[in-house]
């Protein structure tokens, strides 16, 4: 979508109208539900992220002085913080884990997980395994698809520091997948009737 | 270029040639050192790649957080808009999360008020009260601000009656006693003198006597016992400085001021307009200036 249809699209979700509102959720919900689903494997958390998103960005609208220059930019940023919000409120306050349920993917997760090859889920399953920081680098530039610049753009940082970050966690993640694979096969050898 | 960044910026390469459609066998040929170290996280990025489009988002999810933020945007078109006042006062009391951030603005916000407060307390505050102190000390900053030569003589002047003021309101409502400093015309009263309405016992000091209508200031020593308060007094000597505009017959004008220069005194001679001189003045009984010393400064 070109920057002057996005500023018509803004300006009239500025005056609360409910089609360009609509519109704007329609066109960018699947690209942050993505970006927050990669992050955490859970349906709901993602869809009431998502859906956080969306309700800031109304109120941001209504702030008189409120800019936002690159809307897909503004609305992945601004998941991103409500992520790091969630973590940590995580982190302060475990929940409890009731044998171990926590772990098990929803009906949603599932449906959406049996689509994806073995590969596939242990590419994401190691980007899990990554620190904040890889974990956003790796989501904007291989998930959806940002550029160097644009993902540089919602993290605050330069280029340079995002080529290098994206570096270092390609390589952290390769080390994951090899950790993972070297492991599988002493479980294999060890249990060869297992799949 | 050291080796980590040389396999940044090949990765990168690698990536964007990925990102056009070749393979990555194609990508590899043309970097067949780095091949082994990069064949891996090509194949993996190309893994991740391929999982953007096997999820399909949630319809139920979509529609439900559509429904919420066009039920939200209803509720906002019904509601009145705060007038923007409120929206700049609410920014402006909105503290950032960090407790050092708030430590920080709300520090000087509460000792500010303090210092409006004792500033307020002070003003009303007389001699031997906690807060005269205070009032004094605030008093100096407009003396210190004020280097214009008429500015600072009428607030010394203003001070001088404010003190006098102040001590014999507090000699009214109770026991004084103390050291105050007092300054005023010297004035006759019905048994010895009296300045601004408080009756003095003149000591002997080591200038000349003052006389009747004379500007004076003095140490004033009050005793609890004692009806009458002492001190010695003398002239009461302002100074300031000030720039030279007109040099007259006798007289000068200083920043607007004229200024009795008596021609026996010599000061006069070699005084030019503009001038910068330092002067230290006593108030004459017909309250025109008269200056005792003289110092330019610069020509």
């Amino acid at each position: 979508m070109t920057n002057k249809k996005t500023n018509e699209l803004l300006s009239r979700a500025r005056d609360l109208d409910e089609q360009a509102l609509a519109t704007i959720h329609d066109l960018y919900f699947p690209a942050v539900f993505r970006f927050v689903y990669f992050r955490f494997n859970d349906t709901h958390l993602a869809e009431d992220i998502t859906s956080e998103v969306f309700v800031r960005l109304l109120n941001t609208l209504r702030k008189p002085d409120a800019k936002i220059l690159n809307l897909r930019a503004w609305l992945i940023g601004t998941a991103d913080h409500l992520v790091i919000d969630h973590l940590r409120r995580k982190y302060r306050q475990p929940e409890e884990d009731i044998l171990g349920m926590e772990d098990l993917p929803s009906s949603d997760d599932t449906a959406m997980l049996t689509e994806l090859s073995e590969q596939q889920k242990l590419a994401l399953e190691a980007m899990r395994s990554l620190n904040q920081d890889q974990q956003q680098v790796i989501s904007l530039r291989f998930l959806l698809e940002c550029s160097v610049e644009e993902t540089a753009r919602i993290m605050g940082r330069s280029s340079g520091a995002v080529k290098l970050l994206q570096f270092r966690a390609l390589a952290a993640m390769r080390k994951l997948l090899e950790a993972g694979k070297e492991e599988r096969g002493q479980i294999k050898a060890a249990h060869p009737g297992l799949e | 270029m050291d080796k980590s960044k040389q396999l940044t910026q090949v990765l990168n390469d690698c990536l964007l040639r990925l990102q056009r459609g070749e393979t990555v066998e194609g990508i590899l040929a043309d970097y067949p050192a780095q091949a082994a170290e990069l064949r891996p996280e090509l194949e993996m990025v190309r893994s991740l790649w391929a999982t953007r489009g096997s999820d399909t988002v949630p319809i139920q999810a979509l529609q439900r957080s559509r429904q919420r933020l066009i039920t939200l945007a209803e509720r906002y078109r019904t509601e009145p808009r705060p007038p923007r006042w409120r929206v700049w006062l609410s920014r402006l009391l909105r503290l950032p999360r960090r407790p050092a951030f708030r430590l920080g603005l709300l520090l000087p916000l509460v000792l500010a008020a303090l210092a409006a407060g004792a500033a307020a307390a002070a003003d009303s505050a007389l001699p031997g009260e906690p807060f005269y102190r205070v009032k004094l000390a605030v008093e100096q900053f407009p003396l210190l601000l004020n280097a214009s030569l008429p500015d600072r003589l009428a607030l010394e002047l203003a001070y001088d009656q404010r003190r006098a003021e102040e001590l014999r309101s507090a000699m009214e409502q109770r026991q004084v006693s103390g050291k105050y400093l007092l300054a005023g015309r010297l004035e006759k009263a019905q048994t010895g003198w009296q300045i601004a309405g408080i009756p003095i016992q003149m000591e002997d000091g080591e200038n000349a006597a003052p006389a009747e209508g004379d500007y004076v200031a003095g140490l004033l020593s009050i005793e609890p016992d004692k009806p009458t308060a002492r001190g010695k007094f003398s002239a009461r000597l302002f100074s300031g400085r000030g720039i030279v505009e007109e040099v007259g017959e006798n007289r000068a004008r200083i920043s607007g001021i004229w200024l009795d220069l008596p021609a026996a005194s010599g000061k006069l001679a070699g005084l030019t307009p503009g001038q910068t001189v330092r002067v230290s003045l006593v108030r004459t009984p017909q309250d025109g200036w008269l200056v005792q010393r003289l110092e330019v400064l610069d020509d």
